[in-house]
């Protein structure tokens, strides 16, 4: 692999490096570019370090939010005292990724951030566990998605339209999403905000304009928010199959705001419409939570043994997490 | 046309050195063929084997994800920097428990049981299992190792 190593000290002088060089990629803890660099999908010819920009690492409280700097690592993510205090869910999918000494290395921003990890992607003769074995997929100039011949396994979508099955990679977007956070993106022109889910498109791409950062991860407060996460993967360590988050607001039995969105099963954080419906505005008893999640993927059609397990599996899982947070 | 070249100062076991490295060479490598300490073994080159932990600042990292550049003017600790005139206790307590048997991947057991204790020194069972979740081993069956760990709490 032949590239140059910058180190910006501010994040004007990276922007700065961003438009000077065309082939150039950001990097934060450098676990995923690793990862992508010897699956062969990128082949950048600069590499910009962020971790000479002072400041984008901390979490902060003010009136209105918590805020997560994007070049926090994932255990100071999972450690902190405040996040575990308010909002739970996202230090526990931070617990999920990897494992505790990639977590030491790895940052938010990059887990949000992170390429898809389909294995027919990410085939290469380098990758040890994703061995070029096959056709290249259709991304990676192959004719077809491999999943769409070789058929539904638990590492893919089963539902949202699109051409490709990859699900979105992040474990730390579901918990995000269904707090309602918001992403704060700088550039040379300014910075924007957009919500989280806003970030991620169809297909596997993300919505960063050329040029742009990720620096910052808002959290609106809204009170006596009960929130919390769980995952299914097939070994600790491994990437996640399927995940849920939820973000209740009670009052008393009653809910007055229900936020559940799911991972693995979609190209962005699945919004699980259907349940949260049944469970604004009602009195909540544990017998409703189990009628409930019944409504989960419902309009889904189960096309082979993956797919069931998977829709089985969800509804277990938002079940178990639905009890625990009431 | 070769490719360019950086000064990159490492201190590593408490010597300060500095080597000149591409942009793509590994903090793996650099230590065990520049520096000779070959107790940081290569095994995945995925960050996930834990064969190649070494201690970056304190933190237990895995040095195949570490690009040398990227590790200029940090302090690493690798096993040959653990024992002095005696061995350390945790390396003692790895003895006498019998958890090492080919052992590949004691060092990196051993440098990530040393961060732990420092952050934690009384982690409960659970913590020290989550420590330890990526370091594999074929050999043991991973109970001694656990026992040595123990035997460390009081």
């Amino acid at each position: 692999m032949n590239f140059e190593y910058l180190k910006p000290m501010s994040l004007d002088e990276a922007f700065k490096m961003l438009e000077e060089h065309e082939n150039a990629k950001l990097y934060a803890g450098g676990t995923d570019l690793l990862w992508q660099m010897r699956a062969e999908t990128v082949a950048p010819d600069y590499i910009i370090d962020l971790k000479g920009v002072q400041g984008l690492d901390k979490i902060k409280e003010t009136e209105e939010a918590v805020e997560i700097g994007a070049m926090t690592t994932l255990r100071a993510v999972e450690t902190s005292a405040l996040l575990l205090e308010k909002y739970p869910a996202v230090s526990e999918a931070a617990k999920v990724v990897a494992s505790q000494k990639l977590r030491n290395k790895a940052t938010i921003g990059g887990n949000l951030l992170q390429r898809i990890k389909c294995p027919f992607y990410n085939q290469s003769h380098i990758n040890l566990f994703q061995r070029e074995s096959i056709d290249s997929c259709f991304k990676r100039g192959g004719k077809k998605c491999l999943v769409m011949e070789y058929g539904d396994d638990v590492y893919h979508t089963i539902t949202g339209k699109s051409y490709c099955k990859a699900p979105i990679p992040s474990d730390l977007a579901i918990p995000l999403a269904a707090l309602d956070a918001s992403v704060i993106l700088k550039s040379f022109d300014g910075e924007r905000e957009i919500p989280l889910t806003e970030l991620y498109k169809v297909g596997g791409e993300l919505s960063l304009k050329a040029g742009e950062i990720l620096v910052k991860i808002c959290i609106p407060k809204k009170g006596n928010q009960r929130n919390g996460f769980a995952a299914h993967m097939a070994f600790p360590g491994s990437f996640s199959q399927i995940s849920v988050a939820a973000d209740l607001i009670m009052e008393g039995n009653r809910c007055v705001s229900a936020s559940i969105y799911l991972g693995g099963v979609s190209q962005k954080p699945y919004a699980a419409q259907e349940v949260e419906t049944l469970l604004i505005g009602a009195e909540i008893y544990p017998e409703i939570i189990n009628g409930v999640v019944l409504e989960l993927f419902k309009d889904v059609k189960i096309t082979n043994d993956d797919v069931l397990f998977k829709i089985a599996k969800a509804r277990d899982m938002l079940k178990d997490l639905l009890h625990r947070l009431v | 046309m070769s490719a360019k070249k950086y000064l990159v100062k490492l201190t590593v076991n408490g010597v300060p050195e500095t080597y000149e490295v591409t942009a793509d060479e590994l903090l793996v490598d650099t230590l065990r063929n520049r520096c000779g300490y070959t107790s940081v073994k290569r095994g995945c080159d995925n960050g996930e084997c834990g064969a190649c932990t070494v201690l970056m600042n304190g933190k237990a990292v895995p040095s195949c994800e570490v690009l040398t550049v990227e590790a200029d003017g940090t302090d690493i600790l690798t096993l040959e920097g653990l024992s002095g005139e005696e061995l350390d206790p945790i390396q003692q307590a790895f003895l006498n428990h019998g958890a090492i048997q080919c052992g590949f991947c004691t060092p990196g057991m051993v440098l990530t049981t040393k961060a732990l204790l420092n952050e934690n020194p009384h982690p409960s069972e659970e913590e020290i299992v989550e420590a330890l979740q990526n370091n594999i081993c074929r050999c043991t069956g991973y109970v001694n190792i656990l026992k040595a760990v123990h035997s460390l709490i009081d």
